[in-house]
């Protein structure tokens, strides 16, 4: 039986709605559009006049080495935080699983992370590895002698953000693997370890395929995490240098719109943003189904 | 082939449930046990622990004479086929039965042959190449069956493979899994709630209660001689009748003043003591209203009764007292409720047991 709530005046449900659609046009529809009409102008930086350009802040754009090299950082930069957070999520969750199937109190100190601020964290991890106040960079030169300056080194400082969006992406990972470890049926693992499967050819050939839904959700969610939601995170710690070394291609934007007042530039680079969103929500929903690979 | 040995077996989970308390059973090579017991009674857990998948708390467990304890359930060459049949969701038919096989590091063409072996004994040629959910109940539990079959194992193990499955598809299946037993001539241990499944299948059955066998024996024996009222009142159904009665100076045992047999010297009880009287329903018979000797007479008040066709069960209670009975006659028969019905019973079906202890008195 399925229970059908009906509406006696015919505003009532636009009424109830109406909340919803107000924040999602002045948030999101009115931005677009105004990102997407800006990005044919160019605009002088007080903002007094403009000139339509049509596409030549695109062709602009795809002959500027930098917002290239941004491409290529971005990308370094998301697939690495998302192998990094999900390996280490995956490892801990598979230990979590194993030590207390139940027990909620470790969980819940592994979902703290979580609940930081994406520029506290930044900050944070800026504090721990500070060249010259920092704890971890401390040790790093303490242990293996390295010398520790992300003011000065583009991969040190890449390596940072990327360590500093991982760690806060973990938590929420861990908890999406954990329940996804906890649905698999006890009896399949027991029946492939009488099956004469040890325990790590068990978990690649039983449990790794059955988490596949779980996996490649949490893909889509961290490339989308590292692409778009890492800003203020980048922001607060390098700012996107040194010389661009950490400049993804969010952060760019901003530079680029807020620092360097070319607004036209800056709007196209946001519609190509917007493509790239597209492009993978698309992605996503097709491969929703065929998801569940069993 | 094997025989499983168990030796003062116990299993104490964490948090201090005792599951299993000092259990002893040898199952002969290629024999067919059944663990039967009501929920809970630590039938999956004694199963379980044969199978390696829970740890030993204490005693011995021998496979072939070698204790196997502390191995891994891989190493005992064993096979195990769970109630909701385990199988892998995301690997074919083939893949499913092969998986073990390929574990073992086995040559191609020997798994080839021993699938198609498999498939064709079970009838699943046709379903190889399909997934676990593109089959119904009964497929997948033979799926189940071939993965332990193709294995070629010393023991195979089974926790109630048929309970999932409607009443028909069981006794089909009940039939085939009899048949196989006899083809692979292995040794099968079967837990079950169900009696008549048990009864059906075992060469021999163990029926538990609260941790402990009760009693171990071959179908006719723990219906015709059950030695505790705990498994006179499980196995039969409907369930044995219970009287209480009472044993006098000389040893006989009397039911509402009537003597009704007369227990052995060796009787352990003084006089005075509670006995209760056990009788089938089955043996039950209408009209001694003239009891010859060796006829035990009762006269029961019916409630209400059950046609089942080629039966009737008739439900009362004892007349004038609360104590129930039931009574099963071939043919149909009808009675109206607070109806007298005059019964006897040969002595010879009667049970007798210790009131307070449940132990048999009746040699
Ligand atoms: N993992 C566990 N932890 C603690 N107690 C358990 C565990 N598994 C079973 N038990 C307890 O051990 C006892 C025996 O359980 P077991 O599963 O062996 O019963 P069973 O005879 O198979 O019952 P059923 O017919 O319902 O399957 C029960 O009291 C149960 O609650
Ligand atoms: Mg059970």
């Amino acid at each position: 039986m399925q229970k059908r709530v009906v509406f006696r005046s015919k505003s009532l449900p636009y009424l109830l709605l109406a909340p919803q659609i107000i924040v999602t046009v002045v948030f999101f529809f009115w931005p677009a559009y105004q990102a997407l009409e800006s990005s044919l102008f160019i605009e002088d930086a007080f903002g007094f006049s403009r000139e339509f350009v049509g596409f030549d802040n695109f062709r602009a754009l795809f002959a500027d080495d930098v917002y290239l090299a941004s491409f290529k950082v971005t990308l370094v930069f998301g697939f690495s935080v998302t192998l990094l957070t999900m390996g280490i999520s995956l490892a801990l969750a598979v230990a979590a699983d194993r030590a207390l199937r139940g027990a909620t109190a470790y969980r819940t100190f592994l979902i703290w992370p979580y609940a930081v601020a994406p520029a506290i964290a930044g900050v944070l991890w800026h504090f721990l590895m500070n060249p010259s106040l920092g704890i971890v960079s401390y040790w790093l030169d303490a242990l293996f002698g390295t010398d520790w300056n992300h003011y000065v080194s583009g991969q040190q400082a890449l390596l940072m953000v990327i360590v500093a969006a991982s760690w806060k992406q973990i938590s929420y990972n861990f908890l999406f693997f954990l329940a996804g470890l906890q649905s698999i049926p006890r009896s399949l693992v027991e029946a492939a370890a009488i099956d004469r499967a040890g325990p790590t050819r068990r978990f690649w050939t039983i449990v790794f395929p059955l988490l596949a839904p779980t996996t490649f959700f949490l893909l889509v969610v961290n490339l989308v995490y590292a692409f778009f939601d890492t800003f203020s995170l980048i922001d607060a710690t390098t700012h996107g240098g040194p010389a661009n070394a950490t400049s993804t291609l969010v952060v760019k934007v901003y530079q680029t719109g807020f620092v360097g007042q070319d607004y036209g530039a800056s709007a196209a680079q946001s519609v190509i943003l917007m493509l790239i969103v597209i492009a993978m929500t698309i992605v996503q929903f097709r491969y929703i189904d065929r998801r569940v690979n069993y | 082939m094997a025989t499983v040995e168990i030796r003062d077996l116990t299993k104490i989970y964490p948090g201090g449930v005792s599951a299993v308390e000092s259990v002893n059973a040898t199952i002969g090579d290629g024999e067919f046990v059944v663990l039967v017991g009501p929920s809970g009674c630590g039938k999956s857990t004694i199963l379980r622990m044969i199978a390696g998948l829970e740890t030993i708390t204490g005693g011995d467990l021998l496979i072939d004479g070698a204790r196997v304890n502390d191995r891994e359930p891989g190493e005992r060459d064993i096979a195990m086929v769970f109630q909701n049949y385990a199988l892998y969701p995301h690997m074919t038919v083939r893949r499913n039965m092969e998986y073990g096989l390929r574990n073992e590091g086995r040559a191609k063409d020997e798994i080839a042959r021993r699938i198609s072996e498999a498939a064709r004994m079970l009838r699943l040629e046709d379903y190889l190449d399909r997934k676990p959910r593109q089959l119904s109940g009964g497929q997948r539990q033979r799926v189940a069956m071939g993965r332990a079959i193709v294995r070629d194992p010393k023991v195979f193990l089974f926790d109630e493979p048929l309970s999932n499955l409607d009443a028909k598809l069981r006794t089909q299946l009940r039939a085939e899994l009899k048949a196989l037993h006899d083809r692979l001539k292995a040794t099968f241990v079967y837990v079950t709630h169900d009696q008549v499944e048990a009864m059906s299948l075992a060469d021999r059955i163990a029926i538990m209660n609260a941790g402990r066998i009760e009693q171990i024996g071959t179908p006719m024996e723990v219906y015709q001689r059950p030695a505790t009222r705990f498994v006179a009142d499980f196995i039969g159904n409907p369930a044995m009748n219970f009287i209480e009665g009472r044993l006098d100076e000389g040893g006989h045992i009397k039911v509402d003043g009537t003597d009704v047999a007369q227990l052995g010297q060796a009787a352990p009880l003084h006089a005075g003591a509670k006995v209760i009287v056990g009788v089938r329903p089955e043996h039950l018979s209408l009209d001694a209203s003239d009891p010859a000797d060796g006829m035990m007479s009762l006269s029961m008040a019916a409630t209400f009764q059950e046609q089942l066709g080629a039966d009737t069960v008739i439900h009362g209670k004892v007349l004038g007292t609360d104590d129930a009975l039931t009574l099963r006659l071939n043919g149909i028969h009808t009675v109206t409720p607070g109806q007298r019905i005059n019964l006897g019973a040969d002595t010879a079906h009667l049970h007798f047991f210790d009131a307070e202890t449940g132990a048999r008195l009746s040699a």
